[in-house]
């Protein structure tokens, strides 16, 4: 009675408000004390936090084929090897079965947190690695130039993730991580300054290092395609409460700011990293003929079709309808024959009209909605196209008015002339009768 | 000389593990300060208690402390023990004069059995010496000793403490435990100690360790290495948000402050970490955990040691005091640039319980300033053909023009950095050449070098490092970046604008990443449609309409000239049928032509072709027999 119970309790909790979930792996507890502001920021916003040291023992993601968490926090730069069911192959297949994950690294990460962070496209820099900017460091730095400053210019042009406020700049202190540049789902959300580079600080320069200047990335978030989230900060000290209270002052002269924007921008960032902010959904989709109401069965070329498409935004736990100008709707037979943008009306419907190509077939009205930020929006109907009927033609064309009178006047002579012929009276017959 | 130095050394670093890091200073403290102000609105007794008695361990004023006297009376009727132990506590602090009844005293005193467990005799006991009543210690202690039988964890054994600490006697039976709960400790990263069930749990068995120690009047099982570790994970919990954190913080915190036994110190730099021939002394503080200064101590820095090459600049030097706080002159003895560790000792004459006070860590930089010389820049052949032409420069000028190479030459860029102080050739850990692209915006870094002599030269060959460029030619800005640690004057310095000219790759053109084109705008597509087929004019169409129309005409007008009849028609049914029907047909193929479909005419004409059919042959039939009898009569 009592498994059945647990079992029970157990299959609620992982219903209810399960995008909330979130299992936070820690070095040590400490960490949880140390960063308090902002597990108390997710906590406030509804997340319900489940803290486990990285190596404990029971560490489980999934039980029975279902995900215990949709969130994961990793925060144990150091890990060497995770408790429990926990891997790299674990944490791999839990991004792709469309789990978010937040990871925060250090100068000292580990080699697990670097093959997870490859996975997803990103390099943590070697071990003892630090972002180093002799320029732009904070006068609060301990005298390495590892607290740097990075000013909100490096922040990637996309309000949903880091958030539309303008803010003071913000502390880092951690390793570089390099982007893969050829992966365009990979973002690079906050990037040094061109004077900065990630190197070991006590030890001369012999190689180039791995990171420098503008590559070298403070912050890097990817969406994958089936829409999970991973963002991946090469500071931990960046979420510290440490460095959320603390004044920000470029040490080599600078404007003085009370109060870091890391705070402001950690919350949008989590915001962001665990679908608070930028989810989309595709709601209703018609199509009809101009002037009709109803869809039809197919269209016939060279009419005009209007289509209609309802998309939503999730704000604060419920759909709105979404604002943008820049949706387009493609009509793709293999290529696409179309490519219009959709204007919202005042109902909040996308909408657009045209005309259908002289070209019959099987076409699909598909939306592919793909901007930084915003989760990927896929919408793809199914419509046939045929030929006109013969009817449909035009069927007084001047330039035929010789055949169409030939036939005419033929099919009045025929009728005519069956007439006379069989009924006429020769002039004899005419005079016999007569007499 | 330099042996006895290197022993000192050593030894300085072994003790190095002593020594509290920070303290809890004013910014810490006023934030302490709002946090409890927040808890004095709460409603429940153990917020209200710990916020009071945390303001007050700040020697904060509590404003109107009348209304909370009041507020804490009505809640008096309650039953719990932790109720009453947090009113008494809380009263107390305030001087309430708040009073139990009789009844609630008796039910109290009741509670301390072994039966209830140690929390319960804690709530009890606190509560009952809190209102001014007086502990029976033999009975406490029993049920106390009893109790822990049943259940020794730590949290237990730091509330026993507490409640040992309040009884007068013989309390070594619960003194005793204090060594078994200390080797319980945690240690973490070698610095701190603290106990399993974080800051509220550790600060309650310190705190407790020390007064009952303070109560026997013998020094507690814990040693001066542990208390520094046990400070050092107090202060790094600074940070803690809660009120009930935030009173055992400043609870533990004033009892390692002051108390008979040990008192850990913290000596601090007080000035920037960093020290130059403008600035040259630094400052250390030297504290106790919640930065009240410790009384008369003196100051010794017994070593600075670069950390680079583990030189010994000074030993044994004393820091002179100056406003409460101790400076030194580290640029007097003439260190070279870099960053040092200076070991300092603090030492009062009449305070043996210091700890932490031997060999404390302060790293120092010293900074020095530097100088560009000698700076030439040029190109060459790659092939070497011709000896190289370079152009000297002087920071921070420009050179004039701009520079032109291509790829069959090399760029050459050489300088010196001389230390303004020591007038020595010197290196850096960033010595970078960058190279942006005017247009794209585009950064290219390299690396310059020094050579054994310390001079930097950095050549680049434009046909090797073409791919690097991604083969984009056009006008370039090249800069130079020099930076350091330990230099105060990190210098970006624009030497000159380049033309570069790379040869086109020949594996054709590497395709510039533009990963970012997914998530732009596509163009717009509008289909094209078919173009109709040129027609002929009106005029032509129409004239041969006429010409096709003309035999029809011509047949009309001939039968009408030749006076063709219809006389023999006879009205029967059967060749009106024939002639309407046949006319029905031709006008069902009009109207297929206008506006009916294959199936449908085929269905009409099936209904019009069958009267047809039959009219046509009975007509013919008719019209056949009428011509036989005719030629019959003739």
């Amino acid at each position: 009675m009592a498994l059945i119970y647990s079992f029970l309790v157990l299959l609620l909790a992982s219903y209810i408000n399960a995008d909330k979930e979130t299992l936070v792996l820690l070095d040590n507890l400490a960490i949880r004390e140390t960063h308090s502001i902002f597990f108390k920021s997710l906590t406030d916003r509804g997340f319900s936090l489940i803290f486990k040291p990285v190596d404990d023992s029971n560490l489980v993601l999934a039980k029975y084929g279902q995900y215990l968490y949709k969130n994961l926090i990793i925060f144990s730069p150091s890990v060497e090897e995770f408790g429990g069911s926990l891997s790299v192959e674990a944490i791999t297949k839990f991004v792709d079965d469309g789990g978010n994950i937040l990871i925060a690294g250090s100068s000292n990460s580990g080699d697990v947190l670097r093959e997870i962070t490859a996975e997803c496209g990103f390099e943590v820099d070697e071990e003892g690695a630090t972002v180093i900017d002799h320029l732009n460091y904070d006068v609060l730095d301990q005298g390495k130039h590892t607290t740097i400053v990075a000013d909100t210019a490096n922040l990637i042009d996309a309000q949903m993730i880091v958030g539309s406020k303008k803010t003071a700049p913000f502390l880092y202190r951690g390793t570089g991580l390099i982007a893969d540049k050829e992966n365009p789902l990979v973002l690079e959300v906050l990037t040094a300054s061109s004077t900065a580079y990630s190197y070991k600080p006590d030890s001369p320069i012999e190689e180039y290092p791995h990171a420098v200047g503008k590559n070298t990335v403070l912050i890097a978030a990817l969406q994958a395609r089936n829409n999970a989230r991973v963002v991946v900060s090469g500071s931990l000290d960046f979420f510290s409460d440490e460095f959320f209270s603390s004044p920000v002052q470029k040490a080599l002269g600078g404007q003085k700011y009370p109060k870091s924007g890391n705070q402001d921008l950690s919350d949008s960032l989590t915001r962001w990293v665990f679908k608070e902010e930028g989810v989309l959904r595709v709601g209703k989709v018609s199509h009809h003929k101009a002037g009709e109401k109803d869809s039809p069965q197919y269209y016939t070329i060279m009419e005009n079709m209007v289509y209609e498409i309802e998309i939503e935004k999730l704000e604060k736990d419920k759909w709105v309808p979404f604002d943008a100008k820049d949706i387009q709707l493609e009509f793709v037979r293999i290529d696409p024959f179309v490519r219009t943008v959709l204007t919202r009306g005042a109902d909040g419907v996308f909408r657009t009209e045209f005309k259908i190509p002289d070209v019959y077939g099987v076409y699909q009205l598909k939306v592919d909605y793909t901007r930084v930020g915003y989760t990927f929006l896929n919408s793809a109907t199914q419509v046939s196209v045929r030929p006109l009927e013969h009817t449909q033609y035009e069927r007084f064309i001047v330039s035929a008015y010789p055949y169409y009178a030939s036939a005419f006047s033929m099919m009045g002579g025929v009728f005519v002339f069956s007439i006379l012929f069989l009924h006429y009276r020769t002039n004899e017959e005419v005079k016999k009768k007569s007499e | 000389m330099r042996f006895t130095a290197l022993t000192f050394n050593i030894l300085l670093l072994c003790a190095s593990a002593l020594g509290i890091t920070s303290f809890l200073n004013s910014n810490d403290q006023s934030r302490f300060k709002d946090i409890l102000l927040s808890g004095l609105n709460s409603d429940d007794a153990g917020s209200l208690d710990y916020a009071i008695r945390g303001l007050t361990f700040l020697e904060y004023d509590i404003p109107n402390k009348n209304n909370l006297c009041q507020k804490l009376k009505t809640k008096l009727e309650s039953q719990t023990t932790e109720t009453l132990f947090h009113l008494g506590k809380a009263s107390a602090s305030l001087n309430c004069a708040l009073q139990l009844s009789n009844t609630q005293k008796e039910k109290l005193e009741t509670t301390i059995t072994a039966s209830n467990g140690v929390s319960e005799i804690f709530f009890a006991t606190g509560a009952l010496s809190s209102f001014g009543a007086t502990l029976d210690a033999p009975k406490v202690l029993k049920a106390l000793n009893a109790a822990l039988k049943k259940d020794d964890s730590i949290s237990s054994l730091g509330q026993a403490f507490q409640v040992a600490s309040l009884l007068d006697g013989d309390v070594s039976s619960v003194f005793g435990r204090i060594e078994d709960v200390v080797v319980q400790a945690d240690q973490i990263d070698g610095k701190m100690l603290q106990f399993e069930g974080g800051l509220s749990v550790t600060a309650l068995v310190i705190s407790g360790a020390y007064k009952l120690a303070n109560t026997v009047g013998q020094a507690s099982f814990i040693s001066k290495e542990q208390a520094n570790k046990f400070a050092e994970y107090f202060v790094s919990r600074k940070s803690v948000q809660t009120v009930k954190g935030v009173y055992y913080l400043l609870e533990v915190t004033s009892v390692l402050a002051d108390n008979a036994f040990h008192i850990p110190v913290a000596i601090t730099l007080a000035s920037k970490a960093a020290v130059s021939k403008s600035e040259p002394k630094f400052q250390v503080k030297v504290t106790n955990i919640l930065g009240k200064s410790l009384g008369s101590v003196t100051v010794i820095a017994d070593s600075a040691t670069r950390t680079l090459d583990d030189a010994v600049v000074l030993s044994q030097k004393q820091l002179t005091p100056k406003d409460g706080l101790f400076e030194l002159d580290l640029m007097s003895s003439n260190p070279g640039k870099g960053v040092y560790r200076v070991a300092l000792s603090a030492s009062s004459s009449d305070d043996t319980r210091l700890v932490g006070n031997v060999g404390a860590i302060v790293e120092v930089k010293v900074l020095t300033k530097i100088a560009i010389e000698e700076t030439e820049i040029g190109t060459a052949d790659s092939d070497q053909s011709t000896a190289a032409k370079l152009r000297k420069i002087s920071y921070p000028k420009k050179l004039d023009g701009s520079l032109e190479a291509d790829s069959h030459q090399k760029l050459i860029l050489k300088f010196l950095l001389r230390d303004t102080l020591t007038k020595e050739l010197v290196t850096v850990h960033q010595a970078f050449v960058r190279l942006t692209h005017r247009e794209s915006q585009q950064e290219i870094f390299f690396v310059a070098e020094p050579d054994v002599n310390d001079a930097y030269k950095f050549d680049l060959d434009l046909a090797t490092k073409a791919k690097d460029f991604l083969y984009l030619s056009g006008h370039y800005s090249m800069d130079l970046i020099i930076g350091d640690a330990v230099i105060e004057n990190p210098t970006v310095w624009q030497i000159a604008e380049l033309q570069l000219s790379f040869a086109t790759p020949s594996a054709g053109q590497p395709k510039s990443s533009k990963a970012s084109e997914m998530y732009q705008m596509k163009p717009e597509i509008k289909h094209m449609f078919r173009e109709p087929e040129k027609r002929p004019p009106g005029i032509v169409s129409n004239t041969f309409t006429l010409l096709a129309i003309l035999p029809f005409v011509i047949f009309i007008v001939l039968v009408s000239r030749l006076g063709v009849n219809f006389s023999s028609f006879s009205f029967s049914l059967s060749a009106l049928g024939f002639h309407l029907s046949i006319g029905g047909i031709f006008v069902l193929f009009v109207s297929f032509w206008l506006y009916l479909n294959m199936f449908q005419t085929l269905k009409l004409l099936v209904v019009i072709a069958i009267p047809a059919f039959v009219s046509g042959n009975y007509m013919l039939t008719q019209i056949a027999a009428k011509r036989r009898g005719a030629t019959k009569q003739n």
